[in-house]
């Protein structure tokens, strides 16, 4: 048992190779505009999206060890952010995108700072309340998010002066995928890099790799800080994509959206995290009451006869069922692996 | 005026104490953040309308079918324990399941008398509490928290929409179906009466400023004497005392001789039943009943259990109290659309700075 974890552990930690995968992932990526069909391209966006929020996610849930029930509040401030910055302040998307991030940061570091000491029921509901409070925020401060009624008219972005626009979503298409691009990038630099490995250590044992001089509150804080800024940048690049915001996009049920593609794909494991969103994102467009109605026709099942709640029953079955037998994941990081085996192990 | 919001305050902070307690049991004996508690409270209040007014077949069927299943996880998980036989125990589930099944379906179309349909709710929502716990706490009771604490979100999430599969989204109430005559407390009200207007409308119990409906008095009267025994249950008995044991050391527990397990799941059964006396009490003061009110009272009762200190019960009952009043006063300040963000803002600063709570002397463990 020592042997196997003492090998999945130089494994990640290896020299940086060219991720030959992730560059055929793109390539092909890259390919879906060809098919022209604007519904698809759609699909591919939010796969996009939600695989981007699902890595920053798990940077806290997958590589520290640590339940984040509120990371939708940071999708949600940068989004704000930058429809603020966008239209109140005109401002250009390539400056919003960065100040979102940047604001998502500096963010994660206030919230993270005093709450990452405890422990990791508490740091949950904590990164809970804050994202419950950052919709009333949005619903209630009226002057600058609009309120309830929700932000519209969110400029779009502009580049070489050629403005995108979103009945053709083949510019915010390539867009998400550059952004996606650069996250699989740093996220795999990040996990082969010294921080990753600290990350892991203290996901495994805290006291051990408190013992072996990581600074478990510095280390948890700054994964927090750079999680939120993922978090943060999906927001800005979901606010001018939508072109409106309203505070129900960004409720509790998305974070367990999201916390369902981290769990499904594997925790701690990049292409696992990909995987889970792109499936997740998939079966939300099958099980859409509509469409699954009319895939069901034929069978003779009844349009009435489909609850419209289905999707999120699936979801809470699968995060269930997931936790139950496969625990680490449909695609799962070798240590993760290892160690709910090792649990299993010790249980019997 | 003051005084009135205050006495709604209580009113509300009696039945967030009411949930708090389940929260706190549940996170003293297993360490878990019970997500799914909040449902619990809801199916309560649904299953006490259920009973209580005529339901259409399609109600009737998915409340029954429902039942028949939590009646067989329980009936097979205790006879499984006692016996030790697989076929026995499904047997015995299959019995219980029709049985429970059949006498929910019937009730369900017949309407009930509200006393009776109110204890029948809270029974079936202990057994829920009992059931949620045998098949998703139980088998990952030595893995990781992490795990639990997902699989709490999962029950809680497929607990919630499976209520608006079966009753839809929309506020149901008392007041607007065709309910069972003993709802109306005296017989010659007019027609059209209800239960909620005879009590609240009805009858008041005027001392100086304050005048207090029956119903509230009835919350009121309830939340407190189940408290009070609550507490004499934990303190002065010997199931009390196991319960304590097993909260402190599963392990010294099982050698003394306790059944965990059985421990657990009365646990369970207790906190379960008492959110459902404040779902169904809530249901009748607020007249509105809906598949998602059990997600913002959940969220109030942890804070407030929270506030009192997760574990510890006499805290949760202080806590929901605290909460109760605190959002009185921000509606009386004419803040009402904060109101909610008073709970988020406790919890959080209640964590972050004294995580051990109002009334808790030790610190969490740091694991």
């Amino acid at each position: 048992m020592t042997q196997r974890k003492g090998k999945a552990a130089r494994g990640s930690s290896g020299a940086w190779r060219a991720p030959w995968g992730w560059l055929a992932f793109v390539a092909a990526a890259a390919c879906l505009p060809l098919t022209g069909n604007s519904y698809l391209l759609g699909v591919g966006i939010y796969a996009l999206l939600f695989s981007i929020l699902a890595m920053g996610l798990n940077i806290m849930t997958g590589f520290c060890g640590l339940l984040d029930l509120g990371y939708v509040g940071f999708y949600g401030i940068g989004a704000y952010a930058a429809a603020v910055v966008m239209n109140t302040h005109e401002l250009s998307f390539w400056v919003a995108l960065p100040l979102a991030a940047a604001l998502g940061a500096l963010w994660g570091t206030m919230l993270g700072a005093p709450t990452l000491r405890l422990t990791g029921d508490y740091f949950a509901i904590v990164t809970f309340g804050f994202s419950e409070l950052v919709i009333l925020i949005t619903r209630n401060w009226t002057s600058v998010t609009k309120g309830a009624r929700g932000f519209p008219d969110i400029h779009k972005p502009v580049l070489f002066g050629y403005e995108f626009v979103r009945f053709n979503p083949t510019a915010f298409y390539f867009l998400a995928l550059a952004l996606f691009s650069l996250t699989v990038f740093v996220m795999l630099r990040l996990e082969s890099s010294r921080l990753g490995r600290a990350w892991f250590a203290i996901r495994e044992d805290e006291i051990a790799a408190e013992a072996c001089g990581i600074n478990l509150r510095g280390y948890k804080t700054l994964g927090f800080a750079i999680a939120a800024a993922f978090g943060a940048m999906g927001g800005a690049f979901y606010a001018s994509f939508s072109g409106t915001l309203h505070w129900s996009a960004f409720t509790f049920s998305e974070s367990v959206l999201i916390l369902c593609m981290v769990v499904m794909g594997g925790l701690g494991s990049i292409p696992g995290v990909v995987l889970g969103s792109c499936l997740l994102v998939v079966m939300q467009e099958g099980l859409r009451p509509q469409n699954l109605a009319a895939a069901l026709a034929p069978l003779g099942v009844p349009a009435s006869a489909i609850p419209g709640e289905l999707r999120w029953i699936v979801y809470g079955a699968l995060l269930i069922l997931m936790m139950r037998w496969r625990p680490a994941g449909l695609w799962p990081q070798k240590n993760v692996a290892a160690e709910f085996a090792e649990e299993a192990d010790t249980a019997q | 005026m003051l005084a009135q919001i205050l006495l709604l305050g209580v009113t509300m902070g009696a039945a967030y104490a009411l949930i708090a307690v389940g929260y706190t049991m549940v996170y003293g004996i297993i360490e878990l953040i019970n997500f799914a508690h909040g449902e619990i409270y809801m199916y309560g209040a649904f299953m006490c309308l259920a009973l209580t007014i005529a339901s259409t077949p399609y109600q009737a069927a998915g409340a029954a079918l429902f039942a028949g299943a939590l009646a067989w996880v329980v009936a097979f998980d205790r006879v499984l324990e006692r016996s030790g036989s697989k076929p026995l125990a499904h047997g015995c589930g299959l019995a219980a399941a029709l049985a429970l099944g059949l006498a929910v379906y019937g009730g369900c179309l017949a309407r009930i008398p509200f006393p009776v349909s109110f204890l029948l709710a809270v029974g079936l929502a202990a057994m829920l509490g009992v059931a949620i716990e045998i098949v998703a706490y139980r088998p990952l009771r030595d893995s990781p928290r992490l795990t639990a604490l997902i699989t709490a979100i999962g029950v809680s999430l497929v607990l919630q929409n499976l209520a608006q599969v079966i009753w839809s989204a929309e506020n149901h109430t008392f007041r607007k179906y065709d309910a069972h005559p003993s709802l109306f407390l005296r017989q010659n009200m007019p027609e059209g009466t209800s239960f909620w207007q005879t009590l609240t409308e009805g009858h008041y119990l005027q001392g100086g400023p304050l005048s207090m409906s029956l119903l509230q008095a009835f919350i009121l009267v309830t939340a407190f004497a189940l408290m009070l025994g609550l507490h004499l249950l934990v303190t002065r008995t010997k199931l009390g005392m196991a319960m304590r044991a097993c909260a402190q050391d599963q392990v010294a527990a099982r050698l003394m001789g306790i059944d965990v397990n059985r421990v657990i799941s009365i646990t369970f059964a207790i906190g379960s039943a008492l959110g459902a006396v404040a779902g169904i009490l809530v249901g009748l003061y607020r007249d509105e009943i809906k598949p998602t009110m059990g997600y913002q009272a959940g969220v109030f009762a942890f804070s407030a259990a929270v506030l009192g200190g997760i574990g510890n019960i006499p805290g949760a009952m202080v806590g929901g109290l605290v909460l109760g009043v605190a959002q009185s006063l921000a509606i009386y300040w004419e803040l009402s659309e904060w109101s909610t963000g008073i709970a988020y803002l406790v919890m959080i600063s209640v964590i972050i700075l004294r995580p051990a709570g109002l009334m808790g002397a030790q610190l969490p463990r740091k694991s």
